[in-house]
């Protein structure tokens, strides 16, 4: 007798069917999980970026900061600048001599060596302060120099201010 | 033309020859002794034997320069089962199984194991058919094709030896019609000796006999054993003959040809007088273009290598038997296949449950996915943007950007915050300075970043040098208690504190240092 007469054939085909309709969907589930993974991986990944793009977005901002500070001026504008400060300060500027600017990683410092001439003390403080204030550019007394005239109440003052502007 | 081989298996030698047409390239002896390992040959398992057979082949090929790239195959009656027998004439679909039927009665196990075929003469005389039955085990047939095919050697056929040796007389010009014999012999070559009658070409009667050396004479007298042997064969003949006049008495043989070592074959051919056969010698020399030392290994071989130049009236093909078998049994098993399926009807519930699975689970992953999606795209949506890189840009390009910025913020930072702004010290300095002390130079020297230096230097006038020390003293105390000073100022020091004269009085002078940093450098 043939094989085929022993079986019944159709609940066999039947059961068959069921039997590969859940290997397919087994295999359709484990692909699916693979996918699920990866999908996973992916968002933690780009919550990872995310975090990064919040910091890169601070430091642009801060950075945005910094370029209002630093201002980029040319040498005249800051010796005019420099000379305005002393007018309004009642200090009378003897020389002015811009040095050699000197170029680091993130900033570019140029030096502007001051010699003044100023009626007192209060005078001179007003002038320091009012360029360290300043808002237009960022300029910083690097070195003073400060000593009483040999006649009067006058005195002979040094300077050493430097303009600092960011490298691009 | 292509070259081609006959391959003679025989019991003493295998047999090679190349023809090119009918004219002889190559004629090959290979010794069994040379393919097996003497005594110990029967412990060789036939794995090994085969090995060993197909390293000399190839050897004897590249050796001979042997270019033929098909062959056929000529073996001798130990390997294959020859039989002639008469049947009824039967319908063509009755008479493999009666074949098959009557077969069995000739063979000691199973016709399954045997790949066979046959051909049918239909007999005028009896009215009966004639049957010419061939098989080969299909272990045997395996073994040579499997040897053939590492040779990478096409096998056009496989033949029986003594029908092989049929082309002789083809080639001789003697011809086949009526009754003849033609017995084959190698006396000295020790070959299997092929008595074969023929009606036409058509074979009924076929016999392969082995003669024993005869002990007595061996390694003494080889005149003396050649004679006993030829005895031997005389007596075999002898009754291979009552055999066929049993059998076929109405067939009488008219001629018989001979194919035999030259010493012996006036004897022979006395012989065959005698017992009432006009023999002829067929020299086979005669039919090639060039003297070759009498062996009937190369005639069989020979006679096979021109099996597609001389065409014989034999159909037996045992090549294209197992095919056919092969075929069947491929039909059969999908037809078996086919049967399974037969009269199945689809249970449309099941369709729809494996249906229904097949979707459920694909919505199962759906289901999975969509939150991880939903997340992906709230985590794109809300990621910030940035001018100075993509979005698209990879996990390092920003971690790389990220760390680029830090730096430069870093700088910048501590460029601005560390910054000693002077204003303060200068605002602070008159508030503090005592009665009676003054300062006569104030300098600054940043060396570098956050790192500065300030120097006061002073007089203090109380008339009292006791009182200008404390007043020093008191402005040092001062400086060191004022907060907007010692916020850029942490180390402040009276370097230097000495009475002198200026002016014509007494003062007290003194250097006060204040660093922002701790220490010397």
């Amino acid at each position: 007798m043939k094989l085929s007469g022993l079986i019944n054939k159709n609940r066999v085909f039947n059961a068959s069917l069921i039997i590969l309709a859940v290997i397919v969907a087994g295999n359709i589930y484990k692909g699916q999980g693979k996918g699920v993974e990866a999908l996973k991986k992916e968002n933690d990944m780009e919550i990872k970026k995310n975090t990064v793009m919040n910091s890169l977005s601070k430091g642009e901002n801060d950075l945005d900061g910094y370029k209002n500070i630093f201002v980029k001026k040319d040498a005249g504008s800051i010796i005019n600048t420099l000379s305005n400060i002393a007018k309004e300060s009642g200090v009378k500027i003897k020389s002015i001599k811009p040095a050699q600017e000197q170029k680091l990683t993130y900033y570019i410092k140029t030096p502007f060596n001051l010699a003044l001439s100023v009626p007192g003390y209060h005078a001179l403080g007003g002038f320091i302060s009012k360029l360290e204030n300043y808002r237009d550019a960022y300029l910083v007394v690097e070195a003073v120099d400060i000593r009483s005239e040999t006649q009067g109440e006058g005195l002979n003052v040094n300077l050493m201010v430097n303009s600092i502007v960011l490298t691009n | 033309m292509n070259s081609s081989l006959g391959i003679y298996f025989g019991p003493k030698a295998i047999s090679l020859v190349e023809v090119k047409g009918r004219k002889l390239i190559n004629n090959i002896q290979i010794s069994h002794s040379a393919a097996s390992s003497g005594e110990l040959e029967e412990k060789v398992p036939a794995e090994a034997k085969v090995i060993g057979i197909i390293a000399l082949f190839k050897e004897e090929l590249r050796r001979n320069r042997v270019e033929a790239k098909e062959a056929t195959l000529c073996l001798s009656g130990k390997d294959l089962i020859i039989r002639t027998f008469e049947m009824p004439v039967l319908p063509r679909e009755e008479l493999q199984s009666a074949i098959n039927f009557e077969v069995k009665k000739y063979m000691p196990f199973k016709t399954e194991e045997l790949i066979s075929d046959f051909q049918l003469k239909f007999d005028k005389i009896s009215r009966t058919n004639i049957v010419l039955f061939m098989g080969i085990k299909k272990e045997a047939l395996d073994s040579y094709l499997s040897i053939l095919s590492q040779l990478d050697i096409k096998l056009n056929a496989i033949e029986y030896s003594a029908f092989s040796i049929l082309r002789c007389l083809k080639l001789s010009g003697a011809s086949e019609s009526g009754i003849i014999g033609i017995l084959a012999a190698d006396l000295p070559g020790k070959d299997e000796v092929n008595f074969t009658i023929l009606e036409n070409g058509f074979p009924l009667f076929s016999r392969d006999i082995t003669l024993p050396a005869s002990p007595e004479y061996m390694g003494k007298d080889a005149e003396a054993e050649s004679s006993a042997t030829l005895e031997k064969l005389k007596t075999e003949i002898r009754m291979s003959l009552d055999y066929y006049d049993r059998k076929f008495s109405n067939k009488n043989i008219k001629k018989m040809y001979l194919l035999f070592n030259q010493e012996h074959h006036l004897e022979l051919e006395a012989f065959m007088a005698e017992i009432g056969f006009p023999a002829t010698f067929i020299d086979i020399n005669k039919c090639l273009d060039r003297t070759t030392p009498y062996s009937l290994g190369f005639v069989k071989s020979y006679s096979a290598s021109l099996s597609k130049v001389i065409k014989n009236k034999l159909t037996v093909d045992l090549l294209a038997a197992q095919a056919k078998i092969k075929s069947l049994k491929e039909k059969s098993i999908q037809k078996e296949i086919l049967s399974l399926f037969e009269g199945i009807k689809l249970d449309y519930r099941m369709a729809a449950a494996a249906l229904f699975i097949i979707i459920a689970s694909i919505g199962l992953g759906f289901y999975r996915t969509q939150p991880l999606r939903k997340e992906l795209e709230t985590i794109l949506a809300v990621r910030p943007r940035v001018s100075v890189i993509s979005p698209g840009a990879s996990y390092g390009e920003l971690a790389g950007k990220d760390t680029e910025y830090k730096r430069k913020l870093d700088a910048l930072g501590s460029l601005v915050n560390k910054q000693v702004y002077i204003t303060e010290p200068l605002d602070v300095l008159p508030r503090v300075l005592p009665k009676g002390v003054w300062l006569t130079s104030l300098s600054l020297n940043k060396r570098s970043e956050g790192k500065a230096e300030l120097t006061l230097e002073g007089t203090a006038y109380l008339s009292d040098s006791d009182k200008e020390f404390a007043a020093v003293n008191e402005f040092l105390l001062s400086l060191k208690s004022t907060p907007a000073f010692t916020k850029y100022f942490k180390d402040i020091n009276v370097t230097s504190l000495n009475s002198g004269r200026s002016q014509e009085v007494m003062v007290t002078n003194f250097l006060i240092s204040c660093k922002t940093y701790q220490g010397r450098e």
